[in-house]
This record gives structure tokens, sequence and C-alpha cells, in this order.
């Protein structure tokens, strides 16, 4: 079962990101979330995720900070921003610091998918 | 300024579910039972305003989360937003600064909703006064629909 951690400080947002993996139907899977970045180390301790998917500007740490303490420990887990952040400064700043892809606020189910399946169909998950 | 409605209804119908028709419409005026939302910088300035009048406040908060339509409706008839539509309005807002983001504002975010017109900063009412920004009315389907105004200062 592929394990999902959503980071977001939106209530909304989480459970936006929830209602579209469901739809794009990922198959099965389980989903953990969390606030800021902080928290979601926090859950990548406890829970190992294979995917993340992260909000960019939070409180206490942001989504690059984040992303950047994740992969001081772990190569193997899969890691997109959903954000409004799309500038291509910013896409340049999340490939060096190890994201697998970015997601850009608003999206469409459809959009979503064609970022999202690819990275997990090339990690055989 | 650079949003366009193409972007509101996107970000609705994102935000929703379901498709949301958005059109241009004339500016809001400040009510007592207006909704305004202001935003904040990285700088920690003001840099941006929606106001949403009582009805798209109502049914955009209830349409968040799926509440009965009829407890929206209350909410209208009334005047006085029940504390989980509220809550949901503040996550609506909170989205919504996707309204105003250009890749060259990436540390905005919500600063606070007033509910209380006599509370909403002096320049804020300044530019809403001015009438410079984006009009909309938004239709959410199963619910109905409302007005709102966004403007960058």
């Amino acid at each position: 079962m592929l394990k999902v951690l959503v980071v977001d400080d939106s209530k909304a947002m989480r459970m936006i990101v929830k209602r579209i993996l469901r739809q794009i139907d990922i198959g099965e899977h389980s989903i953990v979330e969390a606030e800021d970045g902080a928290e979601g180390l926090k859950q990548v301790d406890e829970h190992n995720p294979d995917l993340i998917l992260s909000d960019w500007n939070m409180p206490n740490m942001n989504g690059i900070e984040f992303l950047g303490k994740v992969r001081e420990e772990n190569q193997r887990v899969k890691f997109g921003f959903v954000t409004t952040e799309g500038s291509e400064k910013m896409r340049n700043l999340a490939n060096d610091t190890g994201a697998n892809f970015m997601i850009t606020k608003p999206f469409t189910p459809e959009s979503f998918e064609k970022s999202l399946m690819p990275v997990l169909a090339k990690a055989g998950m | 300024m650079a949003l366009e409605l193409r972007r509101v209804k996107n970000t609705f119908d994102m935000l929703f579910g379901k498709d949301v028709e958005v059109t241009d419409n004339t500016p809001l005026d400040i009510t007592p039972k207006s909704v305004i939302g202001t935003f904040k910088n990285g700088e920690e300035n003001i840099c941006g305003a929606i106001i949403f009048d009582n009805s798209l406040a109502c049914f955009s908060g209830a349409a968040l989360s799926m509440i009965p339509m009829g407890a929206a409706e209350d909410c209208i008839a009334t005047g006085e937003i029940s504390s989980a539509i509220m809550d949901n309005v503040n996550e609506v807002f909170n989205v919504s600064v996707g309204f105003f983001s250009d890749g060259t504002t990436p540390d905005m975010r919500l600063d606070k909703l007033h509910v209380n017109e006599e509370s909403v900063p002096e320049n804020v009412t300044e530019i809403i006064s001015n009438g410079s920004g984006l009009h909309f009315q938004a239709n959410i389907q199963g619910y109905g629909k409302g007005s709102a105004s966004v403007f960058m200062l």
C-alpha cells in the first residue's frame, strides 16, 4: 500500500489533495497529514512515507527547508510540491534541492494526474 | 491587475470540487454583512484584500465541506454566519491567496478576516472605495451565487 504524507498549513488544501488522490485512482493508499515542515519531519520519521505532497509557503518550516531536511536522510521518498509558486527560479530551486515534481495551484484532477503518475510509474509504485 | 476571471474560476473549481460559474460584476461596497480578508507580504505589509458579500461567504463556507444548503440559507436569512461555516470561510480565503500569486509574491498570506467593517484598516478601505480591482459573481453548483471584489494594494 502506498503511504502518502500531505503537508499544508491549509486544512482545505489538505482536504482537496486527498479528494484528488481518490479521484485519480492511485490505487490502495493511506494518508497522513502535517500542518508544516516541522510536523512533516516527525511524520516522515514515524510513518516512512513513499510519497510526500507538500506546500511551499508554510509557517515554522517552509516547504523547501522541509525538502532539504528530508533529503539529508532519505533519497527514496518521492517528493512533490503542490504550490502557487510556479516561477522558473523556484522550480530550479526545488529541483536542485531534490524535488521530483511540482504541481501548480490551481490544479485540476487531470493536471494533478499528469504530474504525479509518471513519477509513481517510474518508481514502480 | 494580472488576475483574471479564469484564475478565480480554476481556484474555485479546485476548492469546491465542482463547477463554479464566474462572471464579471460591479464593485462591491462594504456592508455590515461583508466578510473582508486582508493579506500580508513577507515584510508584514498589507498588500491585498478580498471582499465577499454575505451570500458568497455563506455558500462558499457551506460548499467547502458539503454542509447542507439549508444551513447556508439560514445564515443568509439571519445575517449570522455559524461557526462551522465561518471556519470554512477562513479556509476559502486562505486558499484564495492564490488569486494574487504570479510567482513574485511567495510570502503572501492571509492576515485576518474582518466581519466588522470598523476593524478594516484605513488604507484598505481607501483602496476599496476607489473601486479598482477585479469584481465578480460566483455561482457554486448546488449552492448559489454571491459576489466578491479582489484588490491588490
